[in-house]
């Protein structure tokens, strides 16, 4: 008895031993594996990688929550802010003396502040082809909504009176914190047909966000991440062994496949398309990025627009602003903005002081001139045209590598 | 197993040990088989909320099938597993993103189903080794 019982022990044994040597399947441990996460949040998947402390990612996606909380245009401070404007405008037509919309200013929390002053920032450079003050005509079409509808030319037209830089007074304090006044001004106080002036950040909170998180896992030490907030690539340092980070950009027509790729650090890539939200009335597909001067979905003749910029806030508004300017008027700011044989940093020094792995080589002009142009605030584009042809900015000449299509450098 | 006479004992324990090295050899057998067959990382995770549901092995599925997945809500999606690919041919929410995203093969780009909360990942490494994808 004794010895049968012996007997099983060892045959157990011997079968456990034989299953963990089978177990060791191929998706075993490899032990430079990134700790990943991914979950839901504005509207969208996030997605953070990081070579470094696993604690870190639950960190993160606090921080996610936090952003998304108050920059969100329907929940949270911003919607507070919308509404309470509207709010006050209203009451005033009602002849309640309670609330002056003269002073209806809003104390804004950091974050919001910082969102809005980078928002301000890419409307001024692109002559306001971004505009967050386009709020009140995106409720009117409703997008994201179950019921999204098309407004007629003329509820447009007098909606767009709501819409430009001019209705906004904004200041930012030393700590960060702001203070936003609306200017309705005398005529649309009185207009009592018209909501209130109102902002949306959506086209700038996932790069805010993806910033945002980008400085604090760098405050925590962390030197190797990527993260993809919904489409928007930031990329943190290098990989672990110095490698740069490799970046895909979608096929505007099949998301699932890319148009090429090119290796990245410490980077922002932005895509912005009229395939990523829409809705279609009547056999007409209308998307979300809307021109701030027709208030209708842009028509510029891009399916897409791909920015690369240091800064991710900058980058998710420039590829916004790009997307509604076109091919001809963005290659106008490009080329005003293009930092390529400026060597505001020493090169050798600058490049040895970030402590990133890719040392310049000489004979990589075409990487050395594209690290330039970004490192001086500069910015490189992808346009995916309506018919289908690619054309990237020349510092991506050796840098973008074309998976199946042909690409043309613009000048 | 049997108890042991006098005779019986040495006969019991030769039996358990051919028994053991057969079941040693047989689970060897099968996990050789399983590591040829299954070709690195083409499994197919569906999460919902972070949380994994369900998994396939696209490499091994030979004749395709189906399955719906439902939440709480009542709300259902349902995919379409063949060898290799996979996608999501229906489902109940509003926008139909998931659905419209078709086949997915390999690991550069999840199907996502934003009101349902619903991914499907492939656990490969994305052609040319891209890290991450701008869309």
């Amino acid at each position: 008895m004794k010895k049968a019982k012996k007997t099983i022990k060892t045959v157990v044994a011997m079968a456990l031993a034989a299953a963990l040597l089978a177990g060791c399947g191929p998706r075993g441990t490899h032990s430079e594996k990134p700790a990943s996460a991914s979950f839901f949040a504005m509207d969208t998947i996030m997605e953070i990688s990081l070579y470094g402390d696993a604690e870190l990612l639950s960190k993160a996606q606090a921080k996610v929550r936090e952003l998304e909380s108050v920059l969100s245009a329907t929940s949270g401070e911003v919607a507070r802010i919308n509404k309470a404007n509207d709010h006050g405008q209203r009451e005033n037509r009602e002849n309640v003396n309670d609330v002056n919309p003269a002073e209806l200013a809003f104390g804004l929390s950091f974050d919001v502040a910082g969102a809005i002053e980078s928002a301000l920032w890419v409307n001024e450079f692109s002559g306001g082809l971004f505009d967050i003050t386009i709020y009140p005509i995106m409720q009117l079409y409703g997008f994201g909504t179950d019921a999204p509808k098309v407004p007629s030319d003329a509820e447009l037209g007098e909606y767009l009176k709501l819409v430009g830089g001019r209705h906004l007074n904004f200041n930012r304090n030393f700590d960060g914190t702001g203070r936003l006044l609306f200017l309705p001004g005398p005529d649309l106080i009185r207009n009592t047909e018209l909501p209130g002036i109102g902002i949306d950040l959506g086209g700038i909170a996932k790069g805010y966000t993806g910033e945002r998180l980008a400085d604090m896992l760098a405050l925590e030490g962390v030197t190797s991440a990527i993260l993809n907030l919904g489409g928007n690539v930031q990329a943190i340092g290098t990989k672990p062994d110095g490698s740069l980070w490799r970046v895909g950009v979608a096929d505007p027509d099949d998301t699932s496949k890319q148009i090429g790729y090119l290796d990245v650090k410490d980077c922002a890539v932005v895509t912005s398309g009229s395939y990523q939200r829409f809705f279609e009335k009547d056999g007409v597909r209308y998307h979300h990025i809307l021109d701030p001067r027709t208030g209708k979905p842009a028509n510029s003749g891009l399916k897409s627009v791909t920015v690369i910029h240091r800064n991710g806030t900058l980058c998710d508004g420039l590829s916004t602003a790009f997307f509604v300017a076109g091919l001809e008027k963005t290659m106008e700011l490009y080329r005003a903005n293009t930092h390529y044989d400026e060597l505001r940093f020493g090169q050798g020094e600058e490049r040895e002081g970030r402590g990133s792995g890719t040392a310049a080589n000489p004979e990589d002009s075409g990487r050395q001139r594209f690290e330039n142009n970004l490192l001086g605030g500069g910015f490189e584009i992808i346009f995916v045209l309506e018919d289908g042809s690619v054309k990237v900015t020349k510092g991506l000449k050796d840098i973008f590598v074309p998976i199946g299509v042909k690409v043309e450098v613009v000048e | 197993m049997k108890t042991a006479d006098k005779t019986g004992k040495t006969y019991i324990s030769t039996r358990a040990w051919i028994v053991g090295i057969a079941v040693f050899f047989a689970v060897c057998v099968v996990g050789t088989v399983l590591l040829l067959v299954q070709k690195p990382g083409t499994v197919a995770n569906v999460y919902r909320d972070n949380e994994c549901i369900y998994s396939v092995d696209l490499s091994l599925v030979t004749e395709g099938f189906e399955k719906t997945f439902t939440d709480e809500n009542g709300h259902s999606n349902t995919i379409r597993v063949e060898n290799g690919r996979i996608r999501m041919i229906a489902a109940d929410c509003p926008d139909k993103v998931c659905v419209d995203t078709g086949w997915i093969g390999n690991g550069a780009v999840p199907i996502v189903c934003l009101p349902h909360h619903l991914v499907i990942r492939i656990e490969k490494q994305p052609q040319n080794d891209i890290d991450s994808v701008a869309r």
